[in-house]
C-alpha cells in the first residue's frame, strides 16, 4: 500500500510537470497580482489555530504565555494536542459531513422512538458512525478499525430501541463522552461502520433502487469518490420507458457499465439492510435477506472487481484500497485547513498520505503532519511530489467550532430541547453556513449574524452569572470575579479579557484597548455599569478573530 | 434604515416614472425585477398537469385524465384535481410551461444541481444566487433561502437560509426562545458594539493586503447590521408551510431585503410506492401558488410598485417520473422534466420545449417550436433566459454556447 502511495505521488508531480527540485521563485516578495505578500502565521496565531482545530477552544493563558515566552517549544506544544479528550469530538466534526447522519430528525419506525425525549433519539442516532470514529481517534488506534470494528459505540437511549448488548470496556480504553461500547446480536455481520445502523436509516434505499444509492453514499464516505459526479448520458438507443430493456442497459449497454459495472456489486453487499419501506427503517439486520441481489439486480457482491460474499469481505476490501487512506488524508486535511482541496494540493496530500501510513493509518499521526504543512502555516511552499498549495492565511471557524470556543469561554450553551442550536437546521446551523454536508469555507452574513448573538448570549450569561456571585462554568468566570462589575474597566482589565478571549496579548496604550474602553463608557451613559460590561464583553466575543482565525 | 435599499429605492422609482410600465422595461432585461424561485422537492410528475402525451403507446397516462387546452397551453386535467384546473383557468395566460427540460441524472441531489446551477457542480452558484449577487448593493441579503435547496457557490456572503430562526437571529429573539432563556439586551447597546466591530474588521482587513476572507467578512458585518437595524420592518420567519414559506419570500423582496427568494414546496413529490399522491401534492401547490400569485399582486414592492409587475416566478422541480408505473402503482425517477415561468418579460401563454413518443425531451428551435433533433431544453438555457431577464449577461456565468430558451422573452 505504501509504495503504491509513492508510486502515485510520483505519476502526480510527473503530471504537474513539477520536481522534487523547485524552482526558485519562492521567495517572500511581491505576489504576482501586485499586492503584498502575507506574512506565515505567528507562533501565537499557530497555537490559536492549532488549539481551535485539534480541541474547539482557544489556547489556555499558560500555554499563552509559555509560546510568548518561548515561540520556538510551538511544534512540540501543539503536537500534544491531538492527546486532549476533546480531539475525539474534533474528528468526528471533520468526518460528520462525510457521513451526513447528523440531520435533525429521523424516519423511525415505532411510537417507542417518540416521548419526551425523542429529539435526544434523533441526535442519539445520528452520532453512531461518529462515535466510533472518535474512539478511533482517541485511543490511536488503526483507521482500519472503522471497518473492522465488531462493537458500536452509542448513546445508552439506544440500547433499548435496538438488538443491542453492551460490552465490558476492555483495557482502559477511552470512551467518547457520553456513550456505552455495545454489540449487535442479530447476526449482522461485525464490519464497523458498514454493519451500523445509523448509516442505512439516514441513506434509505427502495427494493427498485436496490441500495444504489447507499452504495455510493459509501463510495463518497469512504473513498470520497461519487458516482454522482458523473454526468449520465443515457444511450439515445435506450428506451428508457421499458424495464427490462433498462435493465438489460445497466448490464451491458457501455455508457451504463461505466458506472454500474461497479455500482451494483457494491449494492448488493446491502440488502440485510434493505426494509422494504424507506418510511418503516428496522432495528434488525436481516440475514435472509442478505443475497435479495439474485432477485433484483443478479449482480453479484464485489468491490470493484474483487468478489465477496458478505459484508465483512467488502470491509476487508475497502480497507486495503489506496482509495480509502487516500480519502482520509483528504478530509482530515480539508478539515483542519478549512478549504477544498485542488490539484495543487495534490503534492501536500501526498506527503501526509505518506505520513498517515508510516503512522499506522492512526489519525493522530495523519494531524500532526498537517500540523507541519507550510500552507496549515499560512507559508507558501512545494511539496517534493508536487504542486503548489495555497497557503492558509485565514480560515472559517467551522459552526462546531464557533460554538465550542465560545461555550468554552462563558459557560452558555444555546440549545433547543437539548440538541446544539449549531447543529440543527431548524435553529442556526444553515444560517451560520453548516449541514448535514460539512461546513462552509467562506463567510457568510449569516455566519456574522449567528456568531454575534452567540457572543451576546455568552457574555448575558457570563456577566450576569458572575454578578449574581455564581459560577458560569466557563473561563471568563476567573477574569468577572476579579473585576468590578459596578464600576470603569481598567486598561488592564481589558487586555486581560482580550488575552483571554483573543489569546492576544496587547499594550495597555493599545488604540483598541482605548476603544473598547470607549464601548463600555458610551454603553454606561444610557444602561447600568453591568450592561456595559455586557457590551464589552460581548464585543470581544463577537471579534473577527474568532470567525476568522 | 436600509441605506442601499432606499438610494436604490429612489433612483429606481425615478426611472419607472421616465420610462414607463415594469414589463417593457424587464422584456430588454430588468435591473429592477424580482425572482422568486418555487422548487418542488422529489420530482413532480408531469404526466399529470404538464404532458399531455396520450398518444404515444409507451407512455401510461393516469385513469380518468384527459387532454385539455386552456389559455394557449396544452395541458393534462384529471377530475381529482379541481383546484388545478381552477388555477389554470385563472392564470394558463400568465404562465410559460417549458417541457422536456433536462437535468441529466435521475439522482435527486444531482438534479437539483443541474436544475439550479446547469452544472453537475454544487461549486457553481444557482441562478438566484447570480441574480442576487448582482444587484448585492441593492439588497441586505441579495438572496433569501426560505426553504428549499440552494447552491450559494463562492456568493455565500450573500445568501442567507431563513430556515430556523433567521429572524429571531436578526432581532435577538433566539436569546430569550430557548432552553435556558436569557435576557433581551437593550439595541443600542449592540449598536454600539456594531460600530467597535466595523473598526476591528477594517483594521484587520487594512492589516492584510489581498485578504477576500477579511474582506467579505466586513461584507458580512455591514449587512449584518443592516439588517438588525431594520428588524422591526422585517418579518422573516419561515412559514412552517409552503404558504407561509411563500409570504416569507414576499414579505423579503416586499421590504427591498432581497432581490431573490427560494422556496422549496416541502411537499414530498418522489411518489414511488404510489403515483396517485402527486393528485394531492398539485392540489395543495396550486392552491398555495395562487394565494402567493394574489399576495404579490397586492403586495407593493420597496418602488411603490405591486411586486407582480416586476417579479419573475420561476418554478422548477428537479426530475420527472417515469412514463410507466412500477409494481406498486408508483412512478421512478425520470432525467426530463417541466417547469414554469411568469412575470414581466416572459411570454406567457405557451409551451415551449416537448416529449417524444419515449418521453424524452424535445428542444426548442430558433422560432420558438419544437426541435425534435435537440434532446429537449438545457437546464443551463432556463438559466441564460433568467440572467438575460434579470440584466445579467449570460456568457458571464454560462458556456457561451447557453443561449435563452428561443421564444421565452418576449
Amino acid at each position: 500500500m505504501v509504495r503504491l502511495g509513492m508510486r502515485c505521488a510520483a505519476m502526480l508531480a510527473a503530471v504537474l510537470g513539477l520536481s522534487s527540485c523547485g524552482s526558485d521563485d519562492s521567495d517572500d516578495g511581491p505576489t504576482d497580482d501586485g499586492g503584498q505578500a502575507r506574512e506565515a502565521l505567528t507562533p501565537v496565531a499557530l497555537l490559536t489555530r492549532a488549539s481551535l482545530d485539534l480541541r474547539g477552544v482557544r489556547p489556555q493563558l499558560s500555554e499563552l504565555s509559555r509560546i510568548e515566552a518561548h515561540p520556538e517549544e510551538v511544534d512540540e506544544m501543539i503536537a500534544t494536542f491531538v492527546d486532549d479528550p476533546a480531539f475525539g469530538e474534533r474528528v468526528k466534526d471533520m468526518f460528520a459531513g462525510a457521513w451526513r447522519t447528523r440531520i435533525d430528525t429521523y424516519r423511525l419506525p415505532a411510537e417507542a422512538y417518540e416521548g419526551e425525549n425523542a429529539a435526544l433519539t434523533h441526535a442519539a442516532i445520528g452520532e453512531e458512525p461518529l462515535n466510533l470514529i472518535a474512539y478511533i481517534a482517541l485511543n490511536d488506534l488503526s483507521f482500519a478499525t472503522l471497518l473492522e470494528s465488531p462493537d458500536t459505540f452509542v448513546d445508552p437511549r439506544l440500547m433499548e430501541l435496538w438488538p443491542l448488548e453492551p460490552v465490558d470496556d476492555d483495557n482502559g480504553m477511552k470512551l467518547p463522552p457520553g456513550v456505552v461500547r455495545a454489540r449487535y446480536v442479530d447476526g449482522r455481520p461485525a464490519a464497523g461502520v458498514l454493519s451500523m445502523n445509523a448509516v442505512y436509516w439516514r441513506h434509505a434505499s427502495t427494493v427498485e433502487n436496490a441500495n444504489r444509492g447507499r452504495a455510493n453514499a459509501l463510495s463518497q464516505a469512504l473513498l470520497c469518490q461519487s458516482y454522482l459526479d458523473r454526468p449520465i448520458d443515457f444511450p439515445s438507443d435506450l428506451d428508457l420507458t421499458d424495464s427490462e430493456s433498462i435493465r438489460t442497459a445497466i448490464a451491458t449497454n457501455p455508457a451504463c457499465q461505466g458506472c454500474h459495472s461497479t455500482l451494483d456489486p457494491l449494492a448488493s453487499y446491502l440488502w440485510g439492510f434493505n426494509y422494504g419501506d424507506v418510511d418503516q427503517p428496522r432495528p434488525e439486520y436481516s440475514a435472509a435477506n442478505e443475497r435479495a441481489w439474485q432477485v433484483y439486480t443478479d449482480a453479484a457482491p464485489g468491490f470493484f472487481g474483487k468478489t465477496g460474499d458478505r459484508m465483512v469481505d467488502l470491509a476487508a476490501h475497502v480497507a486495503s484500497d489506496e482509495r480509502f487512506v487516500a480519502c482520509t488524508v483528504r478530509r482530515v486535511y480539508e478539515g483542519m485547513l478549512g478549504r477544498r482541496s485542488t490539484l495543487s494540493d495534490e503534492g501536500a496530500l501526498a506527503v501526509h498520505r505518506e505520513a498517515f501510513i508510516e503512522g499506522g493509518l492512526r489519525l493522530k499521526s495523519l494531524a500532526r503532519s498537517i500540523l507541519t504543512d507550510p500552507s496549515y502555516r499560512g507559508e507558501a511552499w512545494e511539496p517534493r511530489f508536487g504542486g503548489a498549495p495555497e497557503p492558509v492565511y485565514d480560515k472559517v471557524a467551522p459552526v462546531g467550532v464557533l460554538s465550542s470556543s465560545l461555550i468554552d469561554l462563558s459557560g452558555y450553551a444555546l440549545t433547543y430541547d437539548g440538541r446544539p442550536a449549531t447543529r440543527l437546521d431548524v435553529a442556526l446551523r444553515p444560517l451560520a453556513g453548516g449541514s448535514d454536508r460539512g461546513d462552509t469555507t467562506n463567510v457568510s452574513t449569516g455566519a456574522v449574524l449567528v456568531q454575534r448573538r452567540l457572543a451576546q448570549a455568552g457574555a448575558l450569561f457570563a456577566v450576569d452569572t458572575a454578578v449574581a456571585g455564581e459560577s458560569s462554568g466557563g473561563r471568563l468566570d476567573e477574569f468577572l470575579a476579579g473585576a468590578d462589575l459596578e464600576s470603569t474597566p481598567s486598561s488592564e482589565d481589558l487586555v486581560a479579557l482580550v488575552r483571554l478571549v483573543r489569546s492576544e496579548t496587547l499594550e495597555a496604550a493599545d488604540p483598541e484597548i482605548d476603544a473598547l474602553l470607549g464601548v463600555w463608557a458610551e454603553v454606561a451613559e444610557i444602561e447600568s455599569p453591568t450592561d456595559a460590561w455586557v457590551a464589552v464583553v460581548t464585543a470581544a466575543l463577537a471579534d473577527p478573530n474568532h470567525l476568522l482565525y | 434604515m436600509l441605506t442601499r435599499r432606499n438610494f436604490m429605492g429612489q433612483a429606481l422609482a425615478t426611472t419607472a416614472v421616465l420610462g414607463g410600465a415594469a414589463t417593457v422595461l424587464a422584456s430588454r432585461g430588468d435591473t429592477r425585477c424580482r425572482f422568486l424561485f418555487v422548487h418542488a422537492e422529489g420530482g413532480w410528475d408531469p404526466l399529470c398537469v404538464f404532458a399531455p402525451q396520450f398518444d404515444s403507446a409507451e407512455i401510461q397516462m393516469e385513469p380518468d385524465a384527459e387532454p385539455w387546452s386552456v389559455g394557449g397551453l396544452d395541458l393534462v386535467d384529471h377530475p381529482a384535481r379541481p383546484r388545478t384546473r381552477a388555477f389554470f383557468e385563472q392564470r394558463a395566460g400568465e404562465f410559460a410551461v417549458l417541457n422536456g427540460v433536462s437535468t441529466r441524472s435521475v439522482n435527486h441531489e444531482t438534479c437539483q444541481i443541474v436544475a439550479a446551477t446547469g452544472s453537475t457542480s454544487d461549486e457553481r452558484p444557482d441562478w438566484a444566487t447570480i441574480l442576487g449577487y448582482e444587484q448585492r448593493e441593492a439588497h441586505s441579503l441579495p438572496h433569501i433561502v426560505v426553504s428549499g435547496p440552494a447552491f450559494p457557490g463562492p456568493h455565500s456572503v450573500f445568501v442567507s437560509r431563513a430556515q430556523g430562526r433567521l429572524d429571531q437571529v436578526i432581532d435577538g429573539v433566539v436569546l430569550i426562545d430557548n432552553d435556558a432563556p436569557l435576557r433581551l439586551p437593550a439595541a443600542a447597546p449592540t449598536r454600539v458594539v456594531d460600530r467597535f466591530l466595523e473598526q476591528r474588521g477594517r483594521a484587520r482587513a487594512q492589516a492584510a493586503a489581498d485578504a477576500p476572507r477579511l474582506a467579505n467578512y466586513r461584507e458580512a458585518l455591514a449587512r449584518a447590521r443592516e439588517l438588525s437595524d431594520s428588524a422591526q420592518q422585517l418579518s422573516l420567519t419561515s412559514g412552517v408551510d409552503f404558504g407561509g414559506r411563500l409570504q416569507t419570500a414576499v414579505s423579503a423582496l416586499s421590504a427591498g431585503v432581497s432581490r431573490c427568494a427560494s422556496v422549496g414546496t416541502g411537499f414530498i413529490w418522489d411518489t414511488h410506492e404510489d403515483n396517485a399522491e402527486q393528485s394531492d401534492r398539485f392540489e395543495n401547490f396550486f392552491s398555495d401558488l395562487e394565494a402567493g400569485l394574489a399576495s404579490l399582486a397586492t403586495t407593493l414592492g420597496p418602488d411603490g410598485v405591486p411586486l407582480s409587475e416586476d417579479t419573475i416566478v420561476v418554478v422548477t422541480s428537479e426530475m420527472a417520473r417515469t412514463p410507466a408505473f412500477n409494481g406498486t402503482g408508483g412512478r421512478d425517477h425520470w432525467p426530463y422534466t417541466s417547469m414554469l415561468v411568469r412575470g414581466p418579460g416572459i411570454a406567457g401563454g405557451r409551451t415551449l420545449g416537448g416529449y417524444t413518443s419515449l418521453y424524452t425531451g424535445v428542444g426548442v428551435d430558433d422560432g420558438g417550436g419544437l426541435d425534435p433533433s435537440q434532446p429537449g431544453i438545457p437546464a443551463e438555457a432556463l438559466g441564460a433566459s433568467l440572467l438575460a431577464a434579470g440584466d445579467v449577461d449570460p456568457a458571464e456565468y454560462l458556456r457561451s454556447a447557453a443561449q435563452p430558451i428561443p421564444g421565452l422573452l418576449t
